[in-house]
């Protein structure tokens, strides 16, 4: 295949794309649950999400992508990475405080 | 379950230290922390993998990718074509215009010519 | 059957349920799979109930193909009796195709109904008397559809097939052309059409054409056909039919040499640079696919 027209199989990138959100959920809230344990407060709640996502997502580079992201993301930086961490705040939030306030 | 086991417990333990009126050393804390995190982030990578398959000649075949599918066309659609069954199949089956009596018929030759090798 | 065995051939007709694949198999492959689905449905009290229907349905078709018919008519009773009679195209297409295995086929028909907003009923009220008719009759039926629903993919790949059968390959084509229209990477018809334009090509070709426009003809079949073809193994790698499909086409050596004997013709020059190309590639990769040597191939296709 030329290099000017790689075509990509739709319902291959939607099946990773559901594979890798239900990762970054099952992990944001996990996060949220340790955040609140650790009675971590404004900056460093927001640090502690971000490392932790990053920590996950090279995990997931590593074990399922097999180093080789771009044979299942098209876009494997903004897809794993950034969209990861920017969709996800919300739900790590809410558990964050909820724990807060159960452990405090 | 034992990562969220962990994790609950980590919970347990920082509201019975935070009753204390003294302030403490919470790397046990940590440690089990990140020892739960380990667990869970485990666990669901186990459960996106893709299970083995059997393909219709009943041979069990292994995806080359466990966890997720390559989305470039050419490798996605020849492990389908090798696994028997796809997308595009429907173009070749189209259930809907089935020769129900033909199949039947076809079927009857095979089981007679069985019966009477037998 | 041991849990895990259990699962795969679970999964395994659970496929062939929702795709409908055993329409191709043969009658021994439709045996097999029917006591293996038998077996499955007696060891069967785990399996969810979204899938156990599913599996209902196919034990449906494979007890009417091995003529089973009792006990086909108790699974669609057991389907009805879940689901109801009514407003499931499903389980209609299920109770005509029923009665039409038994020969009432005017009943069959009498409940398929005229709703042309039911398309699968549509399709199958088209096949209604098939054998009786005549090849051509059964075209303009599926013609005639196809003018009212254009958009049917599946509608055009069975004339393609009729098309197919009665040796109208041009036609056929056509009608597959349709089908890429809207799915332009279904590497089984981009095959298809690779294997027709050569069986056109075949259908014209005679050992007496030697002039240059009707050479020229039969050059554009097989130029046709290696592009398809070629573009099935660009969509779906490897795929065994294609590569010995493009090695034939290279290794056609009646019609190359009458190439050969007309020189200096600029189109033939360009598809014999072409093939030149094309043919140790082809060769390696089918030998490759095939696992077998240079002396086997040889003896396969020639």
């Amino acid at each position: 295949m030329s290099d000017k027209e790689i075509i990509f199989y739709g319902p291959s990138v939607e099946k990773n794309r559901t594979k890798l959100q239900y990762v970054h959920h099952v992990m944001c809230l996990s996060l949220g649950v340790a955040a609140g344990v650790l009675s971590l407060e404004s900056f460093m709640g927001f640090v502690f999400y971000a490392a932790g996502m990053t920590a996950t997502n090279l995990g997931f580079v590593a074990v399922c992508c097999h180093g080789k992201p771009r044979q299942f993301f098209r876009f494997p930086l903004q897809e794993v990475f950034w969209d990861g961490i920017q969709s996800n705040i919300a739900g790590y939030i809410m558990m964050w405080c909820l724990v807060y306030a159960l452990v405090k | 379950m034992l990562g969220i086991a962990l994790l609950l417990h980590c919970a347990y333990s920082a509201y019975e230290y935070n009753k204390l009126p003294i302030s403490y050393n919470r790397s046990d804390l940590l440690l089990e922390l990140v020892i739960s995190l380990c667990l869970i982030f485990y666990s669901s990578v186990t459960n996106i993998q893709m299970p083995s398959r059997l393909n219709l000649d009943n041979e069990i075949v292994h995806s080359p990718s466990p966890y997720l599918n390559f989305i470039h066309i050419n490798k996605s659609l020849k492990e389908s074509n090798e696994f028997g069954i796809d997308d595009y199949s429907k173009f070749s089956n189209r259930l809907d215009f089935i020769d129900i009596v033909k199949m039947r018929r076809e079927y009857n030759v095979y089981a007679s010519s069985i019966e009477k090798s037998t | 059957m041991s849990g895990f065995k259990f699962d795969l051939v679970k999964a395994k007709l659970l496929a062939i349920a929702r795709t409908g694949v055993f329409v191709n198999f043969s009658p021994s492959k439709v045996d097999d799979t029917y006591n293996e689905l038998k077996q499955l449905l007696i060891n069967g009290d785990s399996i969810d109930i979204k899938d156990v229907y599913d599996l209902y349905e196919l034990h449906v078709y494979l007890s009417l193909i091995t003529n089973h018919d009792v006990e086909a008519k108790s699974y669609i009773d057991r389907i009805i009796d879940q689901f109801g009679d009514e407003n499931s195209q499903r389980i209609t297409l299920l109770k005509s195709i029923y009665y039409e295995s038994q020969g009432s086929k005017k009943e069959g028909a009498s409940i398929l109904g005229a709703n042309k907003n039911e398309l699968r009923l549509s399709r199958r009220l088209l096949t209604y008397n098939r054998e009786n008719l005549k090849g051509e009759e059964y075209v303009s039926n599926l013609v005639f559809y196809l003018n009212l629903q254009p958009a049917d993919l599946i509608a055009w790949a069975e004339l393609a097939d009729e098309y197919a059968k009665l040796g109208h390959y041009d036609k056929s084509i056509f009608c597959l052309k349709e089908v890429l229209l809207e799915e332009p990477v279904a590497y089984p018809i981009l095959y298809k059409v690779g294997l027709l334009n050569y069986y056109l090509f075949l259908q014209n070709f005679k050992e007496a054409i030697v002039k240059k426009d009707a050479l020229v003809e039969l050059m554009k079949y097989l130029v046709d056909s290696r592009n398809s073809w070629l573009r099935t193994i660009e969509v779906c790698k490897d795929h065994k039919a294609s590569w010995l499909g493009v090695y034939l086409i290279c290794n056609q050596s009646s019609f190359n040499d009458k190439l050969d004997k007309l020189a200096n013709v600029k189109e033939f020059e360009k598809y014999k640079a072409d093939i030149k190309r094309l043919s140790g590639p082809s060769a390696q990769k089918v030998m490759e696919l095939n696992n077998i040597t240079e002396k086997e191939l040889k003896t396969l296709v020639l």
